[in-house]
Order: C-alpha cells, then structure tokens, then sequence
C-alpha cells in the first residue's frame, strides 16, 4: 500500500477510534497540540452523523431527548460506521440497531421505522397517482385482469405498539401517553401524497391487498383470495370498494 | 492573462431548502445558485421539484461533497454515474468539489479531510482529476478546503500544492477566502501570500462564508455572517483575480434571504471598487 493510502487508514482508525498512528505522521506547527488538532475531526465526525441521524429520526430524538438520542446515535455510529458516500443513507439501519441494542424499549425501533419510512417518502421516486376517472371505462375483462402498482413510495411498516399516538402526542407538543402493547397487532401504509408524506394505521384485510399489490399480483386474484379468507362475499366486496375508493383519493396507486 | 474560466455570471447564493418559499415567490436579485450535488442525488419528491422549478429561473453550478478525488483508491463509478445524471438535468454553470480525501476502504468520515502536500499525492491528483474530466467533458473545479491539522511528511505549502496540482491537471479552482483565512489563523501562515500564489486564469469561482471562533483556533461552520478579515481578503482576491463568480455559502443558523441578500451586496460593491481601481491602473 502507497503511503497516502496508509496515512489515510490510520486517519479513518483515529475517527473510528482504533488503534492508529496518526499523531506521529502530524505535523507540530504551533499554537494547537497534535491531539487536540487532530480531536476537533474525531469531535465533528460524531456531531456531523448524529445531526445527521436528528435530521431523519425526528420523533425518536423527541422520544429519547437529546442526551439520550446522542447516545443511541455514538452507539449507532460506533457499530455501523458510515460507508456510502451519500450522508442521506447513513440512517438506514439505525431502527434495526435500536430493535437489537434496546430489546427492553421496542417502541424506539417502531418510531424509527416509522421516521425512516416517512424521510424515505419524502424524496422517493415520482409516480403519476391513479385516479377514479381512469378506472371509469374499466370492462369486466380490465378489471380481470388489472394489475395495480402501489405508488413507489408506499411502504407497510408491522405496529405491536401505540406507536402511532406517541407520534402524534410528540408532532402536536403533548405529553406522549404511556407506551403500550396494541389489542391486534396491526399495519402502517406510509407513502406521499403530492409533496407531502403521510401515515395511517390498516387492518390486515388492506395490509394483505396492498402487499399482493407489491408482488404484482392480479388485483381479482388477491380479492378471491380475500373474500375466501373472510367467509363473508358480500362484507369483502363492502370493504374492497370501499378500500379501492380510499387508495384512488389518497393517491395510493399508480397507473 | 489569458483565462481558461467560464465568463463569470456574477454574485450567487448556495440553495438552502429554507429558502425556497422566498425564492419562489418573486425573482430575487441573484445571477445564479449553487446546488450541494448530492442533495439532489434523490429519486424525487419535493427535492427535485424545487431544483426543477428553480433552475427555471436561475442559472445554477453543482457544487459536490462526496467526490473524494484525494483518496488512495479509484473513482467510485456509481458515484460519477449519479453527478453525471444530475448534470444532464441541471445543465450547470460548472461542476465543483473539494481538493480533500472524504474516506477510504468503504469508510466516509463525511468530512473534508486535508490531504499531505506531496508529489505522491499530487500525482494521484493529476491522474484522477484528468479521469473526472473525461467523464465530465469538462474541466472540473476544486475548491480549497479548511484545516486544522498538517502532515510531516508535507513537502510543500498549501498554496504552491494547489498550485501545481490546478496547472499540471489542467482544471479550475474555487477560491474559499474563508477557509484560506480559517487555515492562516490555524496554521500560522500568511493568507495573502497565499491568494497571490494562486493562478487567476484558473479561478471559476470564490466563496465568502463566516466561522466560528474558539480560544486558539477557527471552524469553518459557515454559521456565521462574513468578517471582516475575510472581507479584506475579498479585496485583494478581486484585485488579483478580476471578475469571478462570487457566493455566500451559509449552512446553520440561516438567516432570511433577503439578510444574505444585503450581505452579498457588500460583495458586489467591494468588486465594483476593485474593478474601477484595475481600470485605473490599466
């Protein structure tokens, strides 16, 4: 290895806070010692990536306070050293890392997939939604044979906790209530709607559709299926219309 | 002298999203923005919207962090693809990044790290801007970066390394004033022997920004309004240099546009002044 190549890696284990030599290949130029030249990049390294982590995951640093939330994100960034070049990216396994590293507080990790999968509708890729109007011309053969594609920036997000009042309490400025476990575990859709991303809670029978949706099923397969499912035709084909109508005004779906 | 830069397109801004309600409601009095180029590395939504829609009405130059052309390692491809793409959809003034190393090995720091000034490192330099620039198909533009620490085995100055990197590989420089002056305080070096080793048929572009100050050393955190040393320093750039395309960078504690507009006019004033003293001279 070249000696940048070297005088780099040692720089990166410094970060890092690994064994390294880099005080020794520094310069002495006065004023500033090496160590504590060299301590402001070890300092604004964890300050750059924490600010970063605060930028995604606002309501979990809401949660935790800043103190906390600090040392969730050194944990975070001691384990899971940043790779990509992209700082956008830096978060991405965070809400995996606080599941394993907070087995005890689960609701850290479900308000953190929750901020994740919202930052991720935020700039997900542009879709042009399906709307009513389109489907008015629909024969019996089109609807046989539709498929329907979630808009790309829909994600289904598993719920076990009141996770979804914490959000609110916090977005609103209220105490947050007690974290509690839900009756029936449930789903999350997250996804954006014009410029704006948003969230709410579904019941299995949406969860399902939606992600027969994802795995580019036909749509009258999956409601068969459904309508199996529920023993109940006429209450499945009540619900599938009335859901086909919420996707259509939310802009759920794309053509 | 003959120059090798674009014409300059006068006094700009760097494009915050707190901005974007301002500069969408009515045409301010900037010639163009910088774009941060990763910022805009994103799939859609509301970041490309507001690039879209401003680009409309403001010429723009990319401005990078994440291209590490000083790492001991090959240009990362998926990285060139993307600014690439972005250029295509921008059609920018220029393209710049920092004459810095940002990480190594699959590990980014997400800092502009300063690199040894050695002929090593100049010729990895050479090599890897001439491979950006066939990429690019243009000369890119690197700034200097800011720094708080140097190297033993450095050979040279800062400002001769700069020097030799621009003219050997044959591509622009953006002129940060402030990090010149940030590294003269931290380093003990002269900033004005510094702007005037510089080679102005090169210089595309100059930055004005503010920093912080400690007990014994400066960081750049462009949280700051410009000061006045640095202000003195634009002064003399403009004088060395002539016309060149000049921004405000602010990155926290973001005042309202119209304070940064007030601000650039100081920029625009301090190089109308210089330029009527070239005149006179000439």
């Amino acid at each position: 290895m070249s000696a940048l190549g070297q005088l780099q890696q040692q720089f990166i284990a410094y970060l890092h806070d690994r064994p390294n030599a880099l005080l020794e290949a520094l310069a002495d130029t006065g004023g500033l010692a090496r160590n504590e030249r060299a301590n402001i990049y070890f300092n604004a390294y964890r300050v750059r990536l924490v600010d970063a982590l605060k930028d995604s995951f606002d309501k979990t640093w809401a949660w935790l306070g800043d103190e906390g939330f600090e040392s969730a994100g050194l944990g975070y960034i001691a384990t899971h050293p940043p790779a990509q070049f992209s700082l956008r990216a830096f978060g991405d396994r965070f809400a995996d890392w606080l599941a394993s590293a907070r087995p005890g507080d689960p609701e850290l990790a479900e308000l953190a997939r929750l901020d994740w999968a919202l930052r991720n509708a935020f700039d997900g890729a542009d879709a042009e939604p399906l709307t009513g109007a389109s489907l008015a011309g629909f024969t019996e053969r089109d609807w046989a044979d539709v498929v329907f594609r979630p808009h790309p920036t829909a994600q289904l997000l598993p719920v076990t906790l009141n996770t979804v009042d914490l959000w609110h309490a916090m977005d609103s400025g209220i105490a947050p209530p007690d974290v509690r476990p839900l009756a029936d575990a449930g789903w999350l859709l997250v996804w954006r709607k014009g410029l704006q991303p948003h969230f709410r809670s579904l019941g299995d029978a949406e969860a399902q559709l939606l992600f027969a949706m994802q795995r580019g099923e036909r749509f009258a397969a999956s409601c068969e299926q459904l309508a199996g499912d529920m023993a109940d035709h006429a209450g499945a084909q009540s619900l599938i219309g009335h859901l086909l109508a919420r996707w259509l005004e939310d802009g759920v779906l794309c053509a | 002298m003959r120059r090798l830069t674009h014409p300059s397109p006068g006094f700009g801004l760097g494009l915050r999203p707190v901005h974007y309600d301002s500069l969408l409601a009515s045409r301010a009095p900037l010639d163009w923005l910088e774009i941060i180029s990763e910022n805009f590395m994103v799939d859609g939504g509301k970041p490309m919207l507001m690039l879209d829609r401003l680009r409309a009405d403001y010429p723009m130059a990319m401005h990078g962090v994440g291209l590490s052309i000083g790492s001991d390692q090959a240009l990362d491809a998926g990285y060139l693809k993307q600014l690439k793409t972005l250029a295509d959809r921008v059609d920018p003034l220029w393209i710049s990044d920092h004459l810095c190393w940002t990480g190594i090995n699959g590990r980014n720091s997400h800092d502009l790290l300063p690199l040894p000034y050695t002929e090593e490192c100049a010729r990895l330099l050479v090599r890897k801007i001439g491979q950006v620039q066939n990429e690019l198909g243009r000369r890119l533009v690197l700034e200097n970066v800011s720094s708080y620490l140097s190297y033993g085995v450095s050979e040279t100055t800062e400002w001769d390394f700069v020097r030799s990197v621009a003219d050997e590989a044959d591509c622009l420089l953006l002129v940060d004033v402030n990090n010149i002056y940030v590294s003269s305080v931290n380093h003990g070096f002269d900033p004005v022997a510094y702007l005037r080793a510089l080679p102005a048929s090169r210089v595309q572009q100059i930055h004005l920004a503010g920093h912080s100050t400690h007990d014994d050393h400066l960081v750049d955190t462009h949280d700051h309004p410009v000061c006045e040393q640095v202000w003195a320093l634009y002064d003399i750039a403009c004088a060395l240099f002539g016309e060149v395309a000049t921004m405000i960078e602010r990155d926290d504690h973001i005042p309202a546009l119209s304070e940064l507009l007030t601000e650039l006019d100081r920029a625009r004033h301090i190089a109308v002044r210089a330029g009527q003293a070239e005149r006179a001279v000439a």
